[in-house]
């Protein structure tokens, strides 16, 4: 056979070309898989784990961070710490500050709802002059006040999309709002895994439990979820619960879920506290086993739970990243470089099968 | 009963007002009305659901109101001395962290229960201190120790959960003895004792005297300060034992926990009857009051209420509960002056 194509006699035939044709083929594969390896392919690239992968990937966008001028000082409010996810971002924002010698001052509203004392925060952090501020918002609107005084003080402000930039830019305030994170497609992705795994098992019921039904986040990853199951046939979607991002009302809507739906295959829920709960009241039903959970966040005790089987997914998206993202943001901003618009961290689907490869997930 | 019938001569001696009818009501069952509202609340929802009529299901109520008929106990008690306890949830949060804290480091799984149950006993007694021997009001002493504890909470932990408990202890939150759950068994069991303490001890009478008049209480030789110390020990006590629940359930300890709790707790016991005076209380009222917040949670789930609804509806329910129980309770008033004439 071998010998019969390659004699020169018969040039380039048919045989041939269809061998080209496939190896073209597979290089083009071979090119597209890294570009789209980074919401789910569990492969390493070269010697980086996935966090530090997702993290290089996250920073391309905004390009090299010029050196910030000496003494350089940023003021950064959270919107609490009363949650591992914010301890995580404040650590990524304190490494940043490290790495680029800047000073920097972090502080938090009390609690998750505390509009009011959150625009405080951010007044007097203007009042005491920053050369740069970064702030998270509670609401679309609780700061718009304190960044029209950023504003008209000069300071470079950062912020995220959550802020009506509308309703900002007529107040007179310009804060550069990032992307940072994609919640629709956190809750789509999750979603998404959850079905293709029923899928081979021949679908099933499926259910969501949202966050707070009015938060920007609980709206963007129920949605997700909400599309993620109904783009797969076999599964079916029968109730969205308000979980409130609580611990215990997410296992007592569980347990009223069961009630109503024994034979419920799978849920995703807006976040991994409320994922490791349905897990529990799952568990204490005796349906070990039985019941594919998904959450978001990939915090530790997710970590935990998936590499022992009781969580089927979680999506991770590093808060440490946000911190440094938002900081070389800040820095390059205010050394006159321009910001591209929508910069985001990448979110990876963590299941059994990579969890591994994001032990040091921050 | 003629140990009531004592004390309410006791009572009229005290000279304060409405006391004697304040010894009828209780120890009759007298929130009839909240209770006929209850269930017709369990009524509309079977007749919506198939699913939600059944044992099961009555036995997931009474394990998703655990936490609230226990807190709501405590509560209760505080309430009828004209008292308040906000902070009950940020107690949970912390003595289910000394807990489970205590738990992590090996210690026996009783001892730790105690150990978190010593701790909520001291937080409430802290609180006690602030509003018998300070002096300062209720709602300022435990608002302020709210924010403490909380705080502590989250110094201890950093934020971060405490979780993977021993199973000896969670089986406290999931497991059943026969076709019961062992928490609910255990909110029933606390209710009772609530009751037993308001109805039949000496100490709940005083509790009474204390809420409706301090001064005429004092006199007649109770020692007010005393009262509200073990007052506010109790309601300490009675959110560490929720807390105990909390904690198996989830098997998560975590600064965060019973975020809201106090609220709910003060709704059940306020639409239970008990006023915010003081004076009187009513265990049997928190109870349902209880039920019929942990019968809405389960079954606007259970008949799939969508997400931005089930406030409304919450609220809706609430009002509507009260007006029912006042106005039967109106009616019966009506009905008692006509045979007066």
């Amino acid at each position: 056979m071998n010998k019969k194509i390659f004699t020169p006699k018969r040039g380039f035939d048919f045989k041939t070309s269809k061998r080209i044709g496939a190896a073209l083929l597979l290089a083009t594969i071979v090119m597209v898989i890294p570009m789209t390896a980074g919401l789910n392919n569990p492969v390493l690239a070269g010697d980086m784990t996935l966090f530090e992968k997702s993290r290089a990937e996250s920073f391309a966008k905004l390009g090299e961070v010029p050196m910030p001028e000496k003494g350089m000082r940023m003021g950064v409010v959270l919107i609490t710490l009363a949650n591992p996810f914010w301890v995580s971002m404040k650590n990524g924002y304190e490494n940043a500050a490290r790495e680029f010698g800047i000073e920097i001052d972090i502080q938090a509203a009390p609690q998750e709802n505390s509009t009011t004392a959150q625009l405080n925060i951010l007044e007097n952090m203007v009042a005491k002059g920053y050369d740069a501020i970064a702030a998270h918002t509670i609401t679309a609107h609780n700061l718009i006040p304190g960044f029209v005084k950023a504003t008209q003080k000069g300071i470079v402000t950062v912020t995220d999309w959550r802020v009506d930039m509308k309703a900002a830019s007529e107040a007179g305030a310009n804060p550069i709002p990032l992307g940072l994170v994609d919640y629709y497609a956190q809750g789509k992705i999750g979603a998404e895994y959850i079905a293709r795994e029923l899928a081979k098992k021949g679908g099933g019921k499926v259910a969501v439990i949202e966050g707070m039904p009015a938060a920007p986040q609980s709206q963007g990853r129920r949605r997700g979820a909400e599309d993620g199951f109904n783009a797969e046939p076999s599964v079916k979607l029968i109730s969205v619960q308000p979980g409130d991002w609580d611990r215990k009302k997410a296992y007592d809507i569980t347990t009223n879920l069961f009630q109503a739906h024994p034979d419920l295959k799978g849920i995703m829920c807006a976040n991994d506290v409320m994922a490791l709960a349905a897990t529990e009241a799952i568990e204490a039903a005796g349906k070990t086993g039985q019941v594919l959970v998904g959450g978001i966040d990939l915090i530790p005790q997710a970590k935990e739970a998936i590499s022992q089987g009781r969580l089927a997914c979680s999506v991770a998206f590093s808060p440490y990243v946000i911190g440094e993202l938002v900081t070389r943001t800040a820095i390059s901003a205010r050394m006159g470089k321009e910001i591209p618009k929508d910069l985001k961290v990448i979110s990876v689907l963590a299941t059994k099968d990579n969890i591994n490869n994001l032990a040091d997930w921050k | 009963m003629p140990v009531s019938c004592e004390r309410a001569i006791t009572w009229r001696t005290l000279g304060g007002k409405l006391l004697i009818e304040n010894m009828v009501r209780i120890g009759r069952f007298q929130r009839l009305g909240l209770l006929i509202f209850l269930m017709v609340l369990g009524g509309f929802f079977s007749i919506m659901s198939p699913y939600f009529l059944s044992w099961e299901n009555f036995a997931n109520i009474l394990v998703q109101s655990a936490v609230l008929i226990i807190a709501g106990a405590g509560m209760t008690i505080v309430i009828a001395t004209a008292g308040i306890d906000l902070s009950v949830g940020s107690i949970l949060a912390l003595s289910g962290i000394v807990m489970a804290g205590a738990m992590k480091a090996g210690w026996g799984i009783l001892i730790c229960m105690a150990l978190g149950i010593l701790a909520g006993g001291f937080m409430g007694f802290v609180n006690g201190i602030g509003v018998a021997r300070l002096g300062i009001s209720p709602f300022i002493v435990t608002l302020g120790t709210a924010g403490i504890y909380r705080a502590l909470a989250l110094i201890f932990t950093d934020a971060r959960p405490i979780y993977g408990l021993p199973y000896g202890f969670r089986i406290v939150g999931t497991g059943k003895w026969g076709p019961l759950p062992i928490s609910a068994l255990l909110a029933l069991a606390l209710i009772g004792i609530a009751y037993f303490i308001i109805v039949w001890t000496r100490f709940g009478t005083h509790v009474r005297a204390v809420g409706d008049n301090p001064e005429g209480a004092y006199r007649m030789g109770v020692s007010v300060n005393r009262v509200l110390i073990a007052v506010y020990a109790i309601s300490g006590i009675a959110a560490a034992l929720a807390s105990i629940i909390v904690t198996a359930r989830l098997n998560t300890a975590e600064a965060i926990a019973g975020l809201g709790m106090e609220l709910e707790a003060i709704a059940a016991v306020v639409m239970g009857g008990t006023s915010f005076f003081g004076g009187e209380a009513s265990i049997s009222g928190t109870l349902i009051g209880a039920l019929i917040i942990g019968t809405l949670a389960n079954g606007l789930t259970i008949i799939n209420v969508p997400s931005y609804y089930q406030q409304l509806v919450i609220g809706i329910v609430f009002i509507l509960a009260v007006l029912a129980d006042n106005l039967r309770r109106r009616g019966l008033r009506l009905g008692f002056q006509k045979n007066l004439k």
